[in-house]
């Protein structure tokens, strides 16, 4: 298990003020960018696999579904704001809503990573993305589900490997 | 009446709605009772071991010769001759080169001459032979016949003048004769006697003077030849000439110079830190910068009794002065090589070992915060070997306690902690010590 050492570049007040403004601007422009990011890239997979079975459903249409499928996440983002708001400030950093409430907090090995991205919001919003690409491309919601699901199962894996090694390297 | 039908009662609003409610209690309790488990200040801890830990004091250096001979020149000189090439090994005692001193040379001559010269009229006057005794005798012999005769002209013309035959003036004339010829005689008797029975005590000693006089005129020139006549004081091999035949040589300058190049040294500054830990027979490890492939080893020879102050960089540093003597069989190390040291203080073996980081001081005791199931708790220890990175604890811990690193300052023994198991950077660089 890995634990992130302190950051001595955060030691004075001037570098504390510079980092929590950086923290707002991220957050404001992370709130408005991820909800269209995970649209557009949802939406991209569902035209992929459309554009794969030889059909051609417009991609305006699959970004609507990419759209309605982000509401669980939208939902458990507001669930984490209103656990975090009923949290001591110290244990603020280990709310989580996914299965990595499991492991202790501040665990960075590969399984914690990996049971960190395993959230009942993340099935849900890859359900009705199956649900929606399968009714306008008229096809299965087993098979569209499983090539999705295939696809972020992949991401998963690798974004957890990748990132419990950088962390072993980085903090020994 | 509707049939049961669980596909039914899962596609209704109240059932979405109560899984989701019941998702986020889940969710809310499992958080709740996470951080009620894992409350605490959060602490890095590390384990206590056992390792291989030892002491190194260290300096740096350049190599010296432990024993070595310069020859320098006193006076500005023209190299005359020499006897030795370079590499040569020579023996106490060996010539090695002669300088120009033609004037040295005709004193010792002269002085030489005088001394001969003495010692030939010291042997005449000790010893002298039957001819010297033969020519005494005669003298003596000469002069007592000459005496007696001037003894009866002197009569005779004493009864003459008292006759009134002839003048007083003549008989006075007479008298005269007799008392030098008298002289004489005692002085050729005297002469004599000298022969057959010796000098007295007084001239046996200004006789003995003289020729000391001479002798030590002769040891003067020939120690002044000396000093244009170059020898081997030690045993060593000849490590440089700077000159050759004919070149002059000015006041001053090392024309050659001798040493054993397998008992070489190096001198070193220490720190007033480090010195206690340096004694007398301790190994060292020596790393030259011109040879970094090879580790050469060495011993501590001697430890000044006294710091002296250095200045380097505006800073005054005081240091503790070592000498370290460097076996070399190989002869690879040359005088003048810049070395690195590592005085082995103490030797390395297994000890109960903590990272520097676990160690904080209160009021002269040192001690350690221990990760006790949840709870921190204070602990004073007892220091032993220091190393780079860790140190040896000698009491207050046992193998397998688990210690907290950088503790926070406002810990209080009992409080509530939670731990990471990093290893951080110890185990990273435990292998430096």
């Amino acid at each position: 298990m890995q634990q992130m050492p302190d950051n001595p570049a955060l030691s004075s007040p001037e570098a504390l003020d510079m980092a929590a403004n950086a923290a707002i601007i991220g957050g404001i422009a992370g709130a408005l960018l991820t909800p269209l990011l995970f649209a557009l890239i949802v939406a991209l997979l569902l035209k992929l696999f459309n554009a794969l079975a030889g059909d051609k459903v417009p991609y305006r249409k699959l970004f609507s579904v990419s759209v309605y499928a982000y509401l669980p996440l939208l939902l458990s983002s507001l669930i984490g704001l209103a656990l975090g708001l009923t949290t001591p400030a110290e244990n603020f950093g280990s709310i989580s809503i996914s299965l990595y409430l499991l492991f202790p907090p501040d665990t960075y090995t590969f399984p914690a990573l990996l049971a960190a991205q395993i959230n009942p919001f993340i099935l849900w919003s890859l359900y009705l993305a199956a649900l929606g690409g399968a009714i306008l491309m008229k096809s299965e919601v087993k098979k569209v589900g499983s090539y999705i699901f295939l696809l972020w199962l992949i991401y998963a894996l690798a974004s957890s490997y990748f990132g419990a090694a950088s962390i072993s390297n980085l903090y020994g | 009446m509707p049939a049961f039908n669980i596909r039914t009662i899962c596609q209704t609003t109240i059932f979405k709605i109560a899984l989701i409610i019941i998702a986020v209690a889940l969710i809310s309790g499992l958080n709740l009772w996470r951080n009620h488990k894992y409350s605490g200040t959060l602490v890095h801890t590390t384990k206590v071991e056992e390792k291989v830990l030892g002491e190194k004091v260290y300096a740096s250096g350049r190599i010296e010769l432990q024993e070595k001979q310069e020859a320098v020149a006193q006076e500005s000189r023209i190299l005359k001759q020499l006897y030795v090439k370079t590499g040569e090994r020579v023996k106490a005692g060996q010539l090695l080169a002669v300088l120009d001193c033609p004037a040295e040379e005709r004193s010792l001559a002269d002085a030489l001459a005088a001394l001969a010269s003495e010692e030939l009229r010291y042997k005449e006057l000790v010893n002298p032979s039957a001819e010297d005794l033969a020519i005494g005798q005669a003298e003596f012999e000469e002069a007592k016949i000459t005496c007696d005769n001037k003894r009866k002209t002197w009569e005779r013309k004493e009864a003459l003048c008292a006759a009134g035959a002839i003048s007083a003036q003549e008989m006075e004339t007479a008298r005269q004769e007799l008392l030098v010829q008298e002289a004489a005689f005692l002085k050729a008797q005297k002469r004599y006697d000298i022969l057959c029975h010796g000098p007295r005590a007084a001239e046996r000693q200004a006789a003995e003077a003289n020729l000391s006089k001479a002798q030590s005129a002769v040891q003067a020139a020939e120690e002044e030849l000396a000093r244009y006549t170059i020898k081997a004081e030690m045993n060593g091999v000849i490590l440089n000439i700077e000159k050759r035949p004919g070149d002059m040589i000015k006041a001053g300058d090392i024309f050659i110079s001798i040493g054993q190049p397998e008992r070489l040294q190096v001198k070193v500054g220490v720190s007033e830190a480090d010195a206690a830990r340096v004694k007398p027979g301790q190994k060292v490890l020596i790393e030259a910068a011109a040879l970094p492939e090879k580790i050469f080893a060495g011993k501590v020879s001697e430890v000044a009794g006294l710091a002296r102050t250095k200045e380097v960089n505006n800073t005054r540093q005081v240091e503790v002065a070592v000498g370290v003597s460097v076996e070399d069989k190989s002869g690879r190390l040359k005088p003048g090589y810049s070395v690195d040291l590592e005085i082995i203080s103490v030797t390395a073996k297994k000890r109960l070992v903590i990272p520097y980081e676990a160690l904080q001081e209160n009021r002269g005791k040192k001690q350690v915060w221990i990760y006790d199931d949840g709870k921190a708790r204070l602990q004073t220890v007892t220091i032993g070997v220091e190393g780079e990175l860790q140190l040896e604890v000698t009491k207050g811990l046992k193998p397998g306690d688990l210690l907290i690193l950088d503790p926070p300052k406002q810990l209080k023994n009992g409080d509530k902690v939670r731990r990471t198991t990093t290893p951080a950077t110890f185990s990273k660089d435990e292998k430096h010590d």
